[in-house]
């Protein structure tokens, strides 16, 4: 089982800088645990929800990465997404790790997270209650997809071929489920319909998220794809990276028409210009996270992979604008309170973040992400 | 009475130049004056010849002049009185019988006199339930009133009808305002009347030659200006709540607001809190019992017990309001954020347009994969 | 990787068990009576500002006192953890009035609707009470409450979500239940005047309108709560607009009507239009790869 050659290279500086960032994000993140959220966030009966909520808003369709490969390489019969199945699965893995690490973060009574799970408890009328239930199960889905990169390292044989013989019930599951909370996380928002900018409440907005969360997770697939593969030599595969921002294309133009026509339709259009700080974050986002993307990605740009690829960082950083305006700034709050996050809040935040891109850059070094180069 | 008679009469008795003045000042302080006008006052009192003063009494228990009588402290006080001429009393004048009825026709006759009146008036059956030397206490009311200086009502009685008054009121029983219409009536009400203001009433009178700034229940403005509930030593526990609910609670051995035990405090005006009772010993609520509202009219009909409506609240400041007002510091915090966010997306639009503006790097992809 | 008919089978019958997991008529509210459930009555033009009713409360429930931001004795700006009734001053150009605010224990509660874990539940006697037990600490029905009622122990270590419990204990903390003993909640049997009373939602209602009716230019021609949000069990008496008081104006829809709707619908339209989704698409995308 040869891996393509690479040099014998030692520990990068990256490796230790992230591997620092992590230790004190862990740190601090044990500290809050066990002294509380009082003296470690500035979060208050006013803004009772702040970055960490808002960065799990962001994460979730950020980590989508794995659904939409796994839909489109598994049942769409594209033999040549299979490609990069096991990058975008591991993404969307640490990218859920993240998620779980921050909201247990978040949580007060994080010692009773089982709740979400007891049947004589759970509220399934709580979105919030599908999509802690949901993340849990397709966490669970995810080790089982990624399970055969780890375990042929060991020539676990037996075990792998469990896996694959199963792996079409594992990834419709897998989809279905991610269909679930993607949706969820937006539906969440339908009962703050007094809290949120109607900027961005919507009756839709369970599709607008969902919509977002394909969008996103191609993106964010396309954007460590080839941040991946150039850290390993490897050929950037133009047009593989291509297909994927035609897919994209598709869902940002029905993602724009069905924010703007949503707008349209509840006379709320005037909202756009007449909002203050408000219509600057929105058209931020469009412009930048929707407009500009579908601009490269319609014009020759989109055919190269660099194309693709800053798109899907715009898209990111578009999404990124949204979902922190969706889970924070849009929600309403009194005039008169405050809120900035604590240093703790964002050095946890940071540390959670470079422990999921080390653990990325760690498991790409140790074990075999592109199968399909080894022969 | 001259400078050297009052010197003279002052020291006689003890008492120094240094604590007449402080007197004087302290009447400025209960006539809500500036304590800079002491010295004015001193001079009026020292310079003012001796004011006569007629007492009349009718339906009244005496409370009011044993008040009158109890102004034994400051002794300075009983000494200004010195400073009028008590020339009819009932209770505490030696004279009696004809004597007595001479000695105020020559009063009213010489004119000039400060005339009070204690108790009510009955009016009715032609006013025969109160008679002094044969004659209804309305016809000698009218005789008094009409060659006064001023006419003070004092006690509840007098300033509103009193006990009296309580219905049924058999004896028409009315007040001295009732009666006396052509000229200023000053009502000094309470059960009895509080002797300090009546003092700081004359003193004002004497300085000034004019009765104090009255409300349109003819009560001074100095004394009667003000709730007993905004200058009460209990109003914090009333504004925060605590409550005393029974005799003798935890509350009651606290010194908690009286209000729930009936307190008439947040309807009555009056300076009880402030000036107090016996030379300053303490009032009603001071000792435990809410107020009464002995200075109010009707105060006999309040029903000692029962809560009082409070009308037009005052409320202090503490009150949370209902939005609190907006701060604005956010605006560091907001440029911080705001600028890190521009930054990010500075970076990448350079870098965007930098790569995309290049022709497309790296060899060009094998296009063996189907 | 293709999908043989068992596996397809396999899979379409995970779908369909999946929406069986659903449950058939949730509750999210636990059927609290409109008509029986205790409630208060609170009315503007009795209320003196007095406090005994917060002052009360504390007592009570046994909640420290707090200080404002000067640190003046007993006096919270705000509900927090430790202040779960407060009277607030409104006072305006022309018009003053107290308002005294906590949990409306409403009709059709956001808070219950939104908890993941029912940790707050509508009892059918009224009141909505909250479990520490079943709390992940989530803070989602902070936010949903239109009223911002819940509040958080934000300086415990493992903090509680902290409201009035219309003197129930929450049902659990015998000690501090009155209603079950027959006594009225504190606050309401501290208050001198009558502005704050209790007893049935029906009576109160009644007691309302017929305040309404007597004595008509007194009032504000709403009884707050009746129908607002779906309705709540603490009713309002004004002679000052309700947003003046610190009210949110809500429409006769409970809040979470839309999202009670969107509930049982999504879950199976998505499960059944994810399986159609990939059934189809793995189908038509086999017989193309058949055909070339």
């Amino acid at each position: 089982m040869t891996t393509m050659t690479k040099e014998k290279r030692g520990i990068p500086l990256s490796f230790y800088v992230l591997g620092l960032l992590t230790v004190i994000g862990v740190g601090l993140g044990i500290y809050r645990l066990a002294v509380g959220l009082d003296s470690t966030t500035n979060l208050s009966d006013h803004y009772p929800w702040g970055l960490w909520i808002a960065l799990d808003v962001f994460l979730i369709p950020a980590a989508g990465s794995a659904f939409t490969v796994s839909a489109i390489s598994h049942f769409f019969g594209r033999e040549d997404y299979h490609k990069i199945l096991r990058p975008a699965v591991l993404t969307g893995f640490l990218g859920y790790m993240a998620v779980v690490a921050i909201l247990i973060l978040d949580l007060g009574r994080w010692h009773q997270f089982y709740s979400i799970l007891l049947p004589n408890r759970i509220n399934l009328h709580s979105f919030l209650e599908e999509v802690a239930l949901s993340v849990t199960l397709y966490t669970m889905v995810l080790i089982l997809e990624l399970a055969p990169t780890f375990l042929e390292k060991w020539n676990l044989d037996l075990p792998i071929r469990f896996i694959e013989s199963g792996i079409m019930i594992i990834a419709g599951v897998g989809v279905l489920i991610s269909t679930v909370h993607q949706s969820s996380i937006g539906s969440m928002f339908v009962i703050l319909e007094h809290r949120l900018h109607p900027l961005w409440w919507t009756p839709i907005i369970p599709l607008l998220f969902l919509t977002q969360a394909l969008f996103g997770g191609l993106a964010a697939a396309a954007v460590v794809i080839k941040l991946t593969r150039e850290r390993l030599g490897l050929p950037l595969d133009r047009k593989l990276l291509s297909s994927i921002g035609k897919v994209i294309r598709i869902l940002l133009a029905f993602y724009l028409i069905c924010k703007v026509g949503d707008l349209l339709l509840t006379g709320e259009l005037g909202l756009l210009f007449t909002s203050g700080s408000y219509s600057l974050l929105v058209w931020l986002e469009l412009a930048l996270g929707v407009i500009l993307p579908l601009a490269i990605l319609f014009s020759k740009l989109g055919k190269r992979a660099d194309g693709v690829f800053w798109a899907g960082v715009w898209i990111i950083i578009g999404l990124f604008f949204n979902r922190v305006t969706i889970g924070w700034i849009g929600l309403e709050a009194p005039a008169w309170a405050t809120y900035v996050p604590h240093w703790i809040e964002v050095m946890s935040s940071i540390g959670i973040a470079a422990g999921a891109i080390l653990v990325y850059m760690i498991v790409t070094r140790l074990f075999d992400l592109f199968p399909e180069h080894t022969h | 009475m001259t400078n050297l008679d009052l010197e003279q009469s002052l020291s006689h008795r003890g008492i120094s130049r240094r604590e007449f003045l402080k007197f004087c000042t302290v009447m400025a302080g209960t006539l809500a004056l500036e304590s800079a006008l002491g010295p004015r006052i001193a001079r009026a009192l020292e310079t003012s010849g001796r004011t006569p003063v007629i007492w009349l009494e009718f339906q009244d228990c005496a409370g009011c002049t044993e008040s009158f009588l109890r102004a034994s402290r400051p002794t300075a006080a009983e000494v200004v009185l010195d400073v009028l001429s008590v020339d009819y009393h009932e209770t505490i004048m030696a004279a009696a019988g004809h004597q007595s009825e001479e000695a105020k026709a020559q009063a009213i006759e010489a004119g000039g006199y400060l005339l009070v009146v204690e108790g009510s008036i009955p009016t009715a059956e032609g006013g025969i339930y109160c008679t002094i030397g044969g004659r209804t206490a309305v016809d000698i009311l009218e005789e008094a009133a009409a060659n006064a200086l001023a006419v003070v009502a004092v006690g509840n009685c007098a300033t509103f009808g009193g006990i009296p008054k309580a219905s049924p009121n058999p004896t028409e029983a009315k007040s001295v305002m009732d009666l006396v219409t052509d000229k200023p009536v000053l009502n000094l009400p309470g059960c009895p009347l509080n002797v300090v203001n009546l003092t700081a009433t004359v003193v004002h009178f004497l300085t000034f030659g004019a009765l104090p700034e009255m409300d349109d229940l003819h009560r001074p403005l100095f004394a009667h200006g003000a709730r007993i509930h905004d200058n009460c030593e209990r109003r914090g526990h009333f504004d925060a709540g605590e409550f005393v609910r029974e005799w003798g609670d935890e509350g009651h051995r606290k010194g908690w607001c009286l209000y729930q035990m009936g307190c008439k405090g947040p309807v009555t005006y009056h300076n009880c809190p402030t000036v107090r009772w016996n030379e300053g010993t303490n009032w009603p609520v001071g000792s435990g019992h809410g107020c009464i509202g002995c200075s109010e009219p009707g105060f006999w009909e309040f029903g000692a017990y029962k809560t009082v409506e409070i009308f037009d609240a005052t409320p202090p400041s503490t009150f949370p309001p209902i939005e609190q007002p907006a701060q604005t510091d956010e605006t560091v915090s907001a440029g911080v954020l705001g600028g890190v966010a521009g930054a990010v997306i500075g970076a990448a639009a350079v870098a965007t347009a930098r790569q995309l503006s290049k022709p497309e790097q790296g060899e060009p992809e094998p296009e063996s994969e189907e | 990787m293709s999908l043989n008919r068992r596996q397809f089978i396999k899979l379409a019958g995970l779908g369909m068990g999946g929406m069986l997991l659903l449950p058939k008529d949730v509750e999210a509210s636990g059927g609290g009576d409109a008509e029986n459930g205790v409630a208060m009555l609170y009315d503007t033009t009795l209320c003196i500002g007095c406090k005994a009713c917060q002052n009360a409360c504390k007592d009570w429930n046994e909640n420290p006192v707090e200080p404002d931001p000067t640190g003046l004795y007993d006096a919270p700006l705000e509900l927090s953890a430790d202040t779960w009734t407060i009277i607030k001053l409104y006072d305006g150009d022309d018009e003053r009035s107290f308002s005294r605010l906590g949990c409306m224990h409403c009709i059709d509660p956001a808070c219950v609707a939104a908890c993941p874990v029912h940790a707050l539940q509508k009892t059918s006697e009224g009141p909505v009470v909250y479990d520490a037990n079943r709390c992940i600490g989530c803070r989602y029905c902070m936010i949903a409450c239109p009223f911002s009622v819940p509040k958080f122990e934000w300086e415990e270590v493992l903090p509680r979500v902290s409201k009035c419990t219309f003197c129930t204990g929450n049902n659990q903390n015998r000690e501090k239940d009155r209603l079950s003993v027959g006594k009225g909640p504190a606050c309401a049997e501290a208050c001198p005047t009558g502005a704050l009373t209790w007893g049935t939602r029906g009576e109160l209602l009644s007691e309302a309108e017929r305040r309404l009716a007597e004595n008509a230019d007194k009032y504000v021609k709403h009884i707050y709560g009746k129908n607002d949000g779906g309705g709540t069990s603490v009713l309002y008496l004004s002679h000052v607009p309700f947003e003046k008081l610190g009210l949110p104006t809500l429409g006769p829809e409970p809040v979470p009507e839309l999202n009670d709707q969107l509930a049982p619908i999504i879950l199976p339209t998505l499960f059944i239009g994810g399986v159609l989704v990939l059934a189809g698409a793995h189908y038509l995308t086999g017989k193309k790869s058949q055909e070339n």
